[in-house]
């Protein structure tokens, strides 16, 4: 039989329950859609994370170009004051980050400074746990913050990278690699009502059963999706966030998205790779953004970057840095109040180990989304005003 | 007690091997668990393979050339990289003892490197080699080793710890990873155990690990309360008297041999136990694992979930594919499911258990039984055993760990629909 008459012989409920009402994420700019396959983009609050991967260097980032400290502890791979990109007087973007410049100028982007938490961890695994799941007891069976406040029936996709904040017991988030591949490759998975009393399988099952429904919705919203104004970046980061791009195009109704740059654990030789990584993160996001004003969707989206940790304020013998503590962290979109937000860790006072001492807890970034952005108060702490 | 069905000897296959071969299930019939595992052990076998990768006295002749020449060098190492990983594929393959590969491959994720980093196919063949000599011999011996060796030393920049510039790599990931687990030791350990591992280096144009006295702190660290000039070899020794050490590797064993469950204590403190006492005898534990009321317990049955190479190179084996050798394909395919060989995700190595399913690989694995049973299947019938069989129960006991979830509705295409079933992504 022709694909038409195979896909009429689906279960099409699926799709229809992806986009009723009772499956919106709560905010203020939810829009309810009748009508499953459809052109016009749901205009719900979106949210997209970027994990860099590693640990990634807050004070090569966020600059404290004039202060004597950070070029004293650092003599080899300080970021000279002359390169630096100057945001006020007192810190600046490392000249990677060129390509932001006109989203801070657009005050459509927040740096929010010394975000971190108490006694923070330093193992790559435990501490990016925590990230994920604001717990900072390690548990069996943890929950995504993301996957906490949402109650889609999707409730987020990542792209060729773990789940982590997004993660939940129930499967309603989703790893893809690209679109098109799991549309094409998912089309012959059945769908099964079989129930298992046994944990992996029942694993297995609850896979199955999703593939087939996002198989199927994409293999119908795929061809109407516009192509993007701007062509992305070649390379795996550049062609993860175009992927970002068509699903939030073909309209599906997915809150959060999740993307991952890797590349931050700069122990040794830490500046070509550092700037290598800044580029690409600037030049990535800086045609996402062009992409999702052209569809008119930027104003509902909020991008946010995290990490594992900082690294620490002096440099090691490798030219390099060891992992640290807090470190600065962005948020940008449409409906970001820009600026700088939180406080520059002090330089002089560290904590015992030398490291940084925080001055923003990471619940208070994660509260700010879950109040203003999906209206949600008094989750995990305290609500900031970057939105 | 004694195997005394099919279905249970498939089980110790499935576990201990790599795929379930139809006529070694049949001599396991009948025997008892006590010496059972004789039978997965290499005794006098003799598999002698050489991947087919550059010599490193040629490889290392990249130092110092000219730049049309260190062209031609760079090129030849990702040919090698390529080499490296179809050698173990096919030894995984054609191996007789496939137990000896599955603990290569477990020691590989457990001592993490990868070849992202290495880049030297050379080093990462010799540590490969490394945890196959130990593989089914000693974890204390293999512990002693392993700090030394040369892939393992780029890896975590033992060659980069140094005594007036430490670097807390590798130290911290012995303590994390390798030896007792996060929250049994303190930052403190974690210093002093770098500062006895200083002064190890593995010199690439000399092709030697090299110790350097004067790069070495000889102070006196307090490591796990004890106090001591202690140099690696102290701080193994430690980590080896710690109870803790043998139950965190065991507790491994469980979750790769017995169960997704949590570890039931009293077993893990009796294995544990006797694997420590027998200065860590991996046959040991092993075989306390196989003897146990939970390894054959119902409800642990097939609640593992097959790695991609246990899936592909389980599939090959049983469905006996021998002339099959589109290794580079297997690559792709397996590194499209997740685990690409030499090349761990990081540090902690493939997670595993329910990881190895997400809805990208669960695509894959299901796309890959299918064209595998299409584009075999003359290869596959032929064989006297497959053609033999046609009771649906014979196959399904042989093939799957539980019983089919799906119903067979193609009595035709029997062979097919249990290799698309759920069941058979698990053992």
């Amino acid at each position: 039989m022709n694909r038409r008459d195979f896909l009429k012989t689906l279960s099409i409920p699926a799709v229809f329950s992806l986009c009723s009402p009772h499956n919106l994420a709560y905010g203020e700019n939810t829009v309810t859609t009748t009508a499953p396959v459809s052109t016009k983009v749901v205009k719900q609050n979106k949210l997209v994370l970027i994990e860099l991967k590693g640990g990634n260097d807050g004070l090569n980032t966020l600059i404290p170009f004039n202060n004597q400290h950070y070029y004293n502890n650092r003599p080899k791979i300080a970021i000279k004051k002359q390169e630096v990109l100057p945001l006020d007087k007192h810190v600046g973007l490392h000249p990677s980050l060129a390509k932001l410049l006109p989203i801070w100028k657009d005050k459509q982007m927040g740096w929010i400074q010394g975000v971190g938490y108490e006694d923070s961890n330093r193992s790559h695994f435990r501490a990016i746990e925590i990230w994920d799941t604001t717990s900072v007891e390690e548990e069996a069976e943890y929950t995504g913050w993301v996957s906490q406040l949402l109650k889609n029936k999707i409730k987020g996709i990542a792209i060729n990278t773990s789940l982590g904040p997004l993660y939940n017991a129930e499967l309603s988030s989703l790893r893809i690699n690209t679109p098109q591949e799991l549309a094409r490759l998912g089309k012959d998975i059945a769908s099964t009502k079989t129930k298992a009393n046994h944990a992996s399988l029942a694993h297995i099952l609850k896979v199955q059963n999703s593939v087939n429904q996002l198989a199927h919705s994409l293999l119908k919203k795929l061809p109407n999706v516009p192509k993007p104004k701007k062509a992305f970046p070649k390379g795996k980061f550049g062609k993860e966030l175009e992927t970002i791009y068509t699903l939030i195009a073909s309209g599906l109704d997915v809150p959060a998205y999740k993307v991952s740059l890797s590349g931050f654990d700069t122990h040794v030789n830490q500046l070509p790779g550092h700037a290598s990584r800044l580029s690409q993160l600037a030049n990535g996001l800086a045609v996402f953004r062009e992409n999702l004003q052209h569809i008119g969707v930027w104003d509902s989206t909020l991008v946010m970057s995290y990490s594992e940790f900082g690294r620490r304020l002096k440099e090691n013998a490798g030219r390099g840095t060891d992992h640290g503590s807090a470190a600065p962290h962005f948020v940008m979109g449409g409906k970001v109040k820009g600026g700088l937000y939180g406080k520059y860790p002090s330089l002089r006072n560290l904590d015992k180990r030398g490291d940084l001492i925080y001055t923003v807890d990471f619940r208070d970034v994660y509260a700010t989304v879950a109040d203003k952005w999906w209206g949600q108060k008094d989750k995990f702490g305290k609500s900031m005003s970057f939105l | 007690m004694k195997i005394k069905s099919l279905s249970e000897a498939s089980h110790l296959e499935r576990r201990l091997g790599i795929g379930v071969n139809h006529s070694h299930i049949s001599e396991l019939l009948k025997q008892d668990t006590n010496i059972i595992l004789s039978y997965f052990i290499p005794n006098n076998y003799s598999y002698v393979t050489n991947p087919k990768i550059a010599p490193l006295e040629h490889a290392i002749k990249i130092f110092g050339a000219t730049k049309n020449a260190r062209k031609i060098f760079s090129k030849q190492k990702n040919i090698d990289r390529h080499f490296l990983v179809n050698w173990w594929l096919e030894r995984i393959h054609h191996t007789l003892y496939p137990l000896e590969e599955r603990m290569t491959l477990f020691w590989h994720n457990h001592f993490t490197s990868s070849l992202k980093k290495i880049s030297w196919s050379q080093l990462m063949y010799r540590q490969n080699e490394l945890f196959r000599q130990y593989a089914l011999g000693s974890f204390s011996d293999l512990l002693h080793s392993i700090y030394k060796d040369p892939a393992m030393l780029i890896f975590l920049d033992g060659s980069k710890n140094k005594l007036r510039t430490p670097n807390e790599n590798f130290a911290r990931e012995l303590l994390e990873l390798f030896t007792l687990g996060e929250g049994n030791y303190t930052e403190n350990d974690v210093v002093s155990a770098s500062r006895a591992f200083t002064g190890w280096e593995y010199n690439h144009k000399a092709m030697r690990v090299v110790f350097h006295d004067n790069w070495h702190d000889n102070g006196t660290k307090h490591f796990m309360g004890q106090t001591g000039r202690f140099d690696g070899e102290g701080i193994i020794n430690i980590l080896l008297q710690q109870p803790r050490t043998a139950e965190f590797i065991t507790e491994k064993f469980w979750h790769h041999f017995v169960s997704s469950s949590k570890p039931e204590k009293k077993y893990i403190d009796y294995w544990s136990t006797l694997f420590r006492d027998s200065n860590y005898h991996i046959p040991v534990l092993l075989n306390s694992i196989i003897q146990s009321e939970p390894f054959w317990a119902d409800e642990n049955r097939g609640t593992l979930i097959k790695s991609p190479i246990e899936l592909t190179m389980g599939l090959l084996r049983e469905l006996k594919l021998d002339h099959f050798n589109a290794y580079q394909r297997l690559n792709t395919i397996n590194k499209q499911m997740g685990q690409h060989l030499f090349y761990p995700p990081d540090v902690k190595g493939w997670r595993g258990g329910k990881k190895w399913i997400s809805n990208e690989t669960f695509v894959f694995r299901n796309d890959f039984v299918t064209k595998m049973e299409k584009e075999h299947s003359l290869n596959i019938y032929e064989n006297d055993f497959i053609s033999r069989m046609d009771d649906v129960d014979e196959i399904a006991d042989w093939l799957l760990a539980i019983p089919a979830n799906n119903k067979q509705i193609d009595k035709k295409e029997l062979l097919l629909s249990l290799l698309q079933d759920p069941a058979y992504q698990l053992r």
